[in-house]
Formats: structure tokens, sequence, C-alpha cells
């Protein structure tokens, strides 16, 4: 049987933006919207509490970085930890939505068949 | 509400933070905020519509504070202030003098339960060469000098005959006055001529001795007077001579 999900999605979708490269809280908003086509568009505070919590189980990491514009951002690093957590988790939420679409595709009446 | 205002209102929901981690959230919620201004700004938005228009994308200030507030648990801020009281306890104990206190309670404790940790006869025996001892037995004879206890717990004999030998003799003493000062000077010698000890060990609260001893004798526990320059005799100490050499 395949493991279950122990994540909210908002925190795998975290972790999945950052398995490409580190980034800043704002930067992080823009881009989960450019790639989910606007569809996710999170209310923005409500990401720091994600990231602290993900933080706080290793998962990823904070530094300091100035801007060229002379800003100082945190930006977030995805782990060891949390690249092997990413894997288990993308794998779990794969089996599970592919189960879905299949239970969807066999209702007569949406005629996704 | 402008920026500083939602700030606020976010830490206010805060409460297992340390100053430090507040002000880390403050400055990283800031940021963003400035960050998404900025884009604003670059579209053209003027500077009251892209706070405006910020704020309001960031979300209830009050459920994102309950939801910080959850990833911080209460049990870290409890051991680091446990911590902290511990040692500012920790260093008002060492520099009020309590630690002498502190020192001289252990070593009561010893005296009274645990003598030998400061020396006996075996150690003694051991350390100056002479192995096994004929014969070691517990006793308890003891002399007040003043709040002070002193208590020969343990005697020896070893190559005991009428030409002589060696007696052995270990006490402890402790003090009813917590902050009292160790005895001074206590000294053993041998009852019969006057000989002292040849070998001691062991420190202020509990000493074990080798002296001269030949059938018959006993020892004399003295406690040197610094004041009036004279030894005062605590106890006569019955050695373990059997009832024929």
């Amino acid at each position: 049987m395949a493991k279950k999900q122990t994540m909210d999605h908002a925190q795998l979708l975290v972790l999945s933006l950052l398995a490409g490269e580190d980034m800043y809280g704002y930067q992080m908003i823009v881009e989960l919207s450019r790639r989910s086509d606007h569809t996710f568009e999170m209310k923005e505070g409500t990401l720091y509490p994600v990231l602290h919590g993900l933080e706080r189980e290793g998962l990823v990491e904070a530094y300091q970085q100035e801007a060229p514009t002379g800003r100082v951002r945190k930006y977030y690093h995805l782990t060891r930890r949390g690249t092997a957590a990413l894997k288990e988790e993308a794998q779990a939420w794969q089996t599970y939505s592919g189960a879905v679409n299949a239970v969807l595709r066999a209702c007569p009446a949406l005629g996704l068949a | 509400m402008d920026r500083r205002q939602y700030t606020d209102r976010v830490l206010t929901s805060l409460r297992r933070v340390t100053a430090k981690e507040r002000e880390a959230i403050r400055q990283e919620l800031d940021g963003h905020m400035e960050d998404h201004m900025d884009a604003l700004r670059e579209l053209g938005y003027d500077e009251a519509l892209a706070e405006e228009r910020t704020i309001a994308a960031m979300g209830d200030p009050e459920e994102v504070g309950r939801e910080l507030n959850r990833q911080y648990p209460s049990r870290w801020l409890v051991v680091k202030w446990g911590a902290q009281g511990a040692a500012v306890l920790l260093m008002l104990f060492l520099l009020s003098g309590w630690w002498d206190v502190l020192d001289n309670l252990v070593c009561y404790a010893r005296a009274r339960l645990w003598p030998g940790t400061f020396a006996n006869v075996e150690w003694l025996a051991r350390e100056t060469g002479q192995g096994e001892v004929d014969v070691i037995e517990k006793t308890e004879q003891r002399a007040e000098l003043g709040t002070m206890t002193v208590r020969v717990w343990q005697v020896g004999l070893d190559q005991a005959s009428e030409r002589g030998g060696t007696a052995y003799v270990a006490f402890s003493c402790w003090d009813e006055e917590p902050w009292a000062e160790p005895p001074g000077y206590i000294e053993v010698y041998n009852d019969a001529d006057g000989a002292g000890a040849v070998q001691s060990m062991g420190g202020s609260w509990g000493r074990a001795y080798a002296v001269p001893a030949a059938y018959g004798d006993t020892l004399r526990v003295c406690w040197y007077d610094e004041l009036d320059h004279q030894y005062e005799t605590l106890l006569t100490v019955e050695l373990p001579w059997e009832e024929s050499p």
C-alpha cells in the first residue's frame, strides 16, 4: 500500500518551489502564482507559518542575503532531509491524485472517460 | 492600517517567541510587504494604493499570528527561561559565598555517612607500601570540640608484637554550623612514648594516620589550638590488641 500523505498542500508546494533554487518569501508567492497559472494565490502572510514550521522540522534552512538594492532578505534553502521528504510526499500525492482521477473518470455523469 | 500596524497585529498573537525571534519575524514580514509594494510601484501604483493592496494580499493579521504562534512550541521558551534562570541563580550562588556553605554541607554528609571517602586505613597502607594490614576494625569513639564532633571510626594494627608494629587510625569530623571552617590541625600520637604519625593522608574533614606502636599501646588524638599554642587531647583510642600477643 502506498505511503499516506503527512504534509498539507502548502508545505508540499513550498518544498517543490525550493527544489530548484533558494528563494525569499515574496519570490515564492510570485513563482507559485506563475507556475500554477494563478490557481494558487494564497494569502501571502500565511506563507510564513508554513516556512517557519518547515524550518523547525529541519526540512528547510534560512540565511540572510543582501540584494543589489541593499535590502537584506531571508532566503530559504531545501535541506537534504527536505529533499527526501519532498520526494516521498510527491509520490504519495501522485498516487492519491491518480486514484481520485480514476474514480472521477469512471463516473458516467461527468463524461470524462 | 499601514504596514507597521499590520506587523504589530501579527506580533500581538505571538506568545511563545523570544524578543530576537519577534524582531526577525517583524523584519521578514515588513521586507515581504516592501517587495510587494515595489512590484506594484513598478506597475504604476501610487504609494498609498500600493500599501493598501499589499496589506490586503497579506491576509488577516490575527490568523497569520495564530498560525505563526503554533510553529513555536512553548517548551523551548520554557527550557530557555529555565536555563537562563538557573545560570543567574548559579552566579548569585557562587558570588554570595554560598559555594563554601554547600562545600561544607557536602563534607558534613561525607564525614557522617561516608567517612571512608576522605581517607581510610586500607588506602593509607596501600599508599605507604604496607599492603595488607593484619587487623582492621570499625570503631565508634567521639569527642566534642565546640560545635564540632570528631569521630574515630576505624582502627588497624599491622605486624603488632611486643617489638612493635604500626597502629592505624582514621577519623572524620563535622560541624553543626554549615559555614564553619575545618578544625585545623588534628594529630595522632602514641600515648606510651609520644611518637607521632609516620604517615597520614586525607583532608581537613577526615584523615588516616599510621603511628609506630607496641603491644598494648593506645593512641591519642589531639587538636592543636592555634590561639593558645598547645595541644588538647580529644580522645584516647583503644586499639584492637588481642588478649595475649
